[in-house]
């Protein structure tokens, strides 16, 4: 038996979800842009709000928390540029990127590991992407 | 209100095996788990989100980022984990006999072990279910003049689905529930109530006397009251010290200190081959480190839809070793820790749990890094990745390898993980050599394993089960 945390990520109050996808998004748009990647807004919404809803509330508010801060606040820190991520340069937006990675701060790291623990599966584990390294997925694929 | 001869709250290595074999001399006991039963899913991550505790959220603070997931479903650990089998170390079994003086018997505890390794059905991980990662770092290995071998592990009738840390999809993995709890179906002696946790104990003032336990049903939240002769905790190092702090238990100050956790790490490579790791065993072979007995290299592979969050990559790098993902090959590593952590619970019992890596484990965890790229190169890749979040951790060749610099690498640069909570509850500290924290309640998980085994632990803790089934049994025989 494990102990109960106070909190429990099932049944999300749909607002809420919709809520936490809406604040992520514009950051998420630009970082998939940056990648490349062809997603519509739709496909992207979809996805954003799925993740987050396999994920505990603690892990949501940390990953809406570290979208607000990479959009708004990171660009200066990591780049001098000036925010939003999505109006800044690929050069910008890969050096914010890259030295986001390599900060050495445990802090910091925490929070961005519950925005990358949301965003990437949402980029590299969607049916298109999976498919193009010629995986099928896991059980009932 | 009802009465059982025993309780266990926990159905993993420890609670499963001690409940089972309690049953199985017809003890009444009731085993209590918060999960649920686990069944397959198409997405590793909504395994982890379901089966995992805290959605697999579970971390560690200190000077590092430390991921600790561990399971929450019926089998607990066991479910989730690569099921990979390794007896203790004869030494360490021999520093606990002197260290309780007798109280611990290394010979007997062996003979548990043993018991254990049949009733898992330990097996050599056959040729046949490794993948081509493995086959590949077993290579490089053997060109270093290493040799690495295939692993024995907990299975029956595995296929190498390779998801083993994700609930196996073919059942062929030997959970603690499928050897220990799915025998007694139908028993009478062994009710189980999944979905149910632990929210209150009234211990005994005195032997003999009955622990009163409150229960509460996850799914309908109906609480209720009951007792029994014996209550074993079997919740986890990291949960299982809650109740001893919280009501008091025994030596209740010791339990939370002394966690061990055997920090790990892996390598990802890049091959001009096709290497589709994720076609079978993730974890099918393994070696110690030949200059070092606290390291130990192991298999790893994570797959695609979760890959990228344990790469210490970000924007297009990532992006260009995620779209070659299909000819990537993984390798890990862990080691005996001599850093300690501590749990703690100041918002009920929801663990906070402090860890910092300490210089030592730092550097062990460098070398071996080091190590296992070096393998890698010799093997033929073509790139690797060490993990360290730091500028510069991607490498073209095992010269380069050789000449960089990594003095940067801080714990707080690491990219690691850990799978191995151990000794929060240890015997001879919180618990007596028997387990037992004070009159009528033991404990009985990874939390009593007094010290970092350096070895995967779960042969350990099915050992620890069985002594104390057998002392439960002899005392309840008296």
């Amino acid at each position: 038996m494990t102990a109960r945390g106070p909190f429990s990520s099932r049944a999300v109050p749909a607002a809420l979800l919709a809520a936490g996808t809406a604040l992520i998004l514009p950051y998420a748009r630009a970082y998939a842009e940056h990648l490349g990647l062809e997603m519509s807004d739709e496909e992207l919404g979809r996805a954003l709000e799925h993740r987050l809803s396999l994920t505990p509330p603690l892990g949501r508010v940390l990953c809406t928390l570290g979208a607000l801060l990479s959009r708004w606040v990171f660009p200066v820190l990591f780049a001098r540029s000036l925010p939003p991520f999505d109006a800044m340069t690929p050069e910008g937006r890969e050096l914010m990127l890259s030295r986001l990675q390599s900060y050495p701060s445990a802090l910091l790291r925490g929070l961005f590991v519950s925005l990358r623990s949301v965003l990437l599966p949402v980029f590299y584990g969607g049916p298109r992407q999976l498919s193009k390294i010629g995986y099928a997925g896991g059980a009932g694929a | 209100m009802r009465e059982f001869e025993f309780v266990v709250t926990g159905s993993g290595a420890g609670g499963a095996a001690v409940a089972g074999r309690l049953a199985e001399e017809g003890a009444g006991v009731l085993l209590l788990e918060r999960g649920g039963a686990a069944s397959p899913q198409k997405d590793a991550m909504a395994a982890v989100s379901r089966y995992y505790c805290e959605g697999g959220y579970s971390s560690a603070l200190g000077n590092t980022l430390l991921p600790i997931p561990t399971g929450a479903a019926l089998g607990g650990s066991t479910t989730i984990n690569s099921g990979t089998c390794l007896r203790p170390p004869a030494a360490l079994l021999s520093g606990w006999e002197d260290s309780s003086q007798g109280a611990f018997r290394a010979g007997a505890f062996s003979a548990h072990v043993e018991e254990a390794w049949r009733r898992l059905k330990v097996k050599t991980a056959p040729e046949r279910t490794l993948s081509r990662s493995s086959k590949l770092i077993l290579e490089g290995f053997r060109r270093l003049g290493h040799a690495a071998a295939p692993l024995d592990r907990s299975e029956d009738g595995c296929l190498g689905a390779g998801r083993c840390c994700f609930v196996c999809p073919t059942d062929g993995k030997m959970t603690s529930k499928k050897a220990f709890l799915d025998p007694l179906k139908g028993k009478a002696a062994l009710t189980l109530r999944p979905r149910t946790e632990l929210t209150g104990i009234e211990p005994p003032s005195r032997d003999g006397e009955p622990v009163r336990l409150r229960v509460r049903s996850l799914d309908s939240g109906v609480t209720g009251e009951l007792c029994c002769r014996t209550l074993v905790l079997s919740a986890g190092a990291l949960h299982t010290p809650y109740f001893l702090r919280r009501w008091k238990l025994g030596n209740w100050r010791e339990a939370g200190e002394g966690l061990s956790v055997h920090p790990a790490s892996k390598l990802f490579a890049l091959f001009d081959e096709s290497v589709r790791g994720w076609e079978g065993v993730p974890q099918g072979v393994g070696l110690e480190d030949p200059e070092d007995g606290a390291i130990r290299y192991e298999g790893v592979y994570t797959p695609p839809e979760l890959a990228a969050i344990t790469m210490p990559l970000e924007g297009l790098r990532l992006k260009r070793w995620m779209d070659l993902y299909e000819r990537v090959a993984t390798f890990g590593f862990m080691i005996q820790d001599e850093s300690r952590g501590s749990v703690r619970y100041p918002f009920g019992p929801r663990p906070l749990i402090r860890y910092s890596l300490g210089e030592r484990d730092l550097s062990r965890m460098v070398r071996a890094a080091r190590f296992a790229a070096e393998a890698f190169f010799a093997a033929g890749a073509r790139k690797v990745v060490l993990p360290f979040n730091i500028p510069g951790n991607e490498f073209d060749s095992a010269q380069a390898l050789r000449q960089a610099d990594l003095s940067a690498v801080s714990p707080a640069a690491m990219q690691m993980m850990a799978f191995h909570p151990l000794g929060t509850c240890a015997a001879g500290r919180a618990v007596d050599w028997d387990l037992r924290a004070c009159p009528g309640i033991f404990v009985c998980d990874g939390s009593v394993v007094p010290q970092s085994l350096g070895v995967n632990p779960q042969m350990t803790i099915y050992a620890f089960a069985l002594r104390l089934a057998e002392h439960l049994l002899k005392n309840r025989a008296g």
